[in-house]
């Protein structure tokens, strides 16, 4: 990799505008050009008046979800049962796959973690053409991360936001495992959760895909730590969401096969997060053309250990 | 899109017979470009083409908040400036890109700002605007402070040069069109921007960033 690649993958995960980024500007030239047979006109003219149109962030959560996610780390050494033989059944429903992924947590052993303890994450992101490979630790209540700098490890203070945006593996495993484990009493919660959001954060107008987005986000940044019957429940939560759709045969930025769980199109929510199909955990996220997948994770005393 | 679509008249077609008629060959942009002179409205096509890798541009080197309005400020200028376009050249993206240059030169103390920010902190402004805070961190973990800081040390010229070539994927000699220079002045600002920036990047770690793996 050459100095040019380097620097060709820094902000590589850049998005390609939404639509409605790009609507404002083409009427300011349509503007422009409507007034003149001559082909002339005064500079500046179209201009003024113009005011910067508001507009949702469509995806906000997802694109938080992605960049949390290198952050949060998955469950896929140590902490996780042996996976299990892949199913002979075709599973063809959100329902379905979700009602798996259900059992399968649930079966897992329960493990707790304490504050102070380190999360070891180790992902790929991609971004466009471009994908590297991230080595970092988090302390599991999110008050530091360590990542290695020319062989040395660096150490950065968390975000002092993170816990109230529950992007911290304790806030969030907290927060899932403070809701009932009846899958509907919590969708309850779930959907006051979404409503309480500022509009201006919303990824859509559609109450379900904020809940759903809401939920899988919590579920992704929370990957250890999670009492196994509160994460079936979460599972079980997301598929009485309407609109919830999983697509298959689908790769996540490792090359890895996945199922992907998305929201149903048309709803600017764009982001499908991926389930590996033998363990059923969250593998991964993909979002537009900029992915992340988790290839191992541990729960160590010490940043460095793995 | 409709407006080139109605582009119908062809070299070879003799005295305008059927010009309205629709056809569905893709018409360059030096034609669209040509065609806007009298029909201003066509230039809208040359923004559904590529306004959108401009905005990801703009916002690969300012941040989301400056896209918008950047690259409307872009099509403007190169609308008001339709007449002088070199219709030899078919393709309009290098010098829709040297406009945009100079738009976002407009911006220097910011974009500056931010890049020594990002070198100084390990938290990138540019990135967090677009992708909420907490990507920034992931940034830190690699090699991307040194970059920071060799980019805010380069030169504007040489700044464009390079990042026209790594990030907007033009050639050297789409480069020399789009800032109006020399090939060989494309060449020797890459050169030395190259070697600050590997300069920048002499002590990483080798093992942070790997190669893309076979898909």
């Amino acid at each position: 990799m050459n100095d040019l690649d380097i620097l060709r993958a820094m902000r590589a995960d850049a998005p390609n505008p939404a639509e409605d980024r790009l609507a404002a500007g083409r009427e300011r030239l349509r503007a422009a050009a409507r007034p003149l047979g001559s082909g002339h006109r005064q500079p500046g003219q179209a201009w003024r008046g113009y005011r910067r149109p508001a507009y949702g962030r469509p995806a906000m959560m997802l694109a938080s979800a992605l960049a949390v996610g290198a952050l949060a780390a998955a469950a896929v050494l140590v902490i996780r049962p042996a996976p299990p033989s892949p199913s002979a059944i075709r599973l063809v429903s959100a329902a379905q796959v979700l009602d798996r992924a259900a059992s399968v947590a649930l079966a897992k052993p329960a493990l707790t973690v304490r504050p102070h303890q380190w999360v070891y994450e180790k992902g790929i992101k991609s971004a466009g053409a471009h994908s590297f490979t991230t080595v970092s630790w988090y302390r599991f209540d999110g008050k530091e991360t360590a990542s290695f700098e020319h062989g040395n490890l660096v150490f950065y203070p968390g975000n002092r936001h993170d816990v109230a945006l529950l992007a911290t593996p304790e806030a969030a495993a907290g927060f899932l495992a403070s809701l009932p484990t009846d899958p509907s009493a919590l969708l309850a919660i779930i959907y006051n959760k979404a409503d309480a959001q500022p509009r201006d954060q919303w990824v859509s107008k559609n109450r379900d895909a904020r809940a759903f987005s809401f939920l899988i986000t919590v579920t992704w940044n929370a990957p250890v730590g999670v009492p196994p019957e509160h994460e079936a429940a979460a599972f079980r939560a997301l598929a009485k969401i309407p609109g919830v759709t999983i697509r298959t045969g689908l790769t996540d930025a490792a090359g890895r096969p996945a199922i992907g769980l998305t929201f149903k199109a048309g709803n600017g929510l764009n982001g499908t997060f991926f389930l590996d199909p033998h363990t059923y955990t969250i593998s991964g996220l993909g979002y537009q053309d900029a992915g992340l997948a988790r290839t191992a994770i541990a729960v160590v005393d010490k940043p460095g250990q793995k | 899109v409709t407006n080139v679509v109605r582009l119908a008249r062809h070299p070879h077609e003799g005295n305008g017979a059927d010009v309205t008629a629709p056809t569905r060959e893709r018409v360059d942009d030096a034609a669209l470009i040509e065609q806007s002179w009298h029909e201003p409205e066509v230039f809208a096509g040359l923004y559904d083409r590529h306004a959108s890798h401009i905005h990801r541009y703009v916002t690969r080197r300012l941040g989301d908040g400056f896209a918008d309005d950047v690259v409307g400020e872009t099509f403007l200028a190169a609308f008001q400036r339709r007449q002088r376009y070199d219709l030899a050249r078919p393709d309009a993206r290098p010098w829709l890109y040297g406009i945009a240059a100079n738009v976002i030169g407009k911006h220097r103390r910011a974009e500056l700002r931010m890049l020594q920010a990002f070198a100084r902190t390990g938290a990138d402004p540019v990135a967090q605007s677009y992708a909420d805070r907490a990507d920034a961190r992931v940034s830190a973990a690699g090699v991307q402070r040194q970059l920071a800081a060799a980019l805010a040390g380069l030169p504007a010229g040489d700044r464009h040069v390079l990042l026209l070539i790594a990030w907007a994927d033009l050639s050297y000699d789409e480069v020399a069109v789009a800032l109006d220079i020399p090939a060989g002045t494309v060449r020797s600002r890459l050169h030395r921007a190259r070697k600050k920036v590997r300069e920048a990047l002499g002590g990483q770690d080798p093992t942070m960033i790997s190669e893309e793996p076979p898909r």
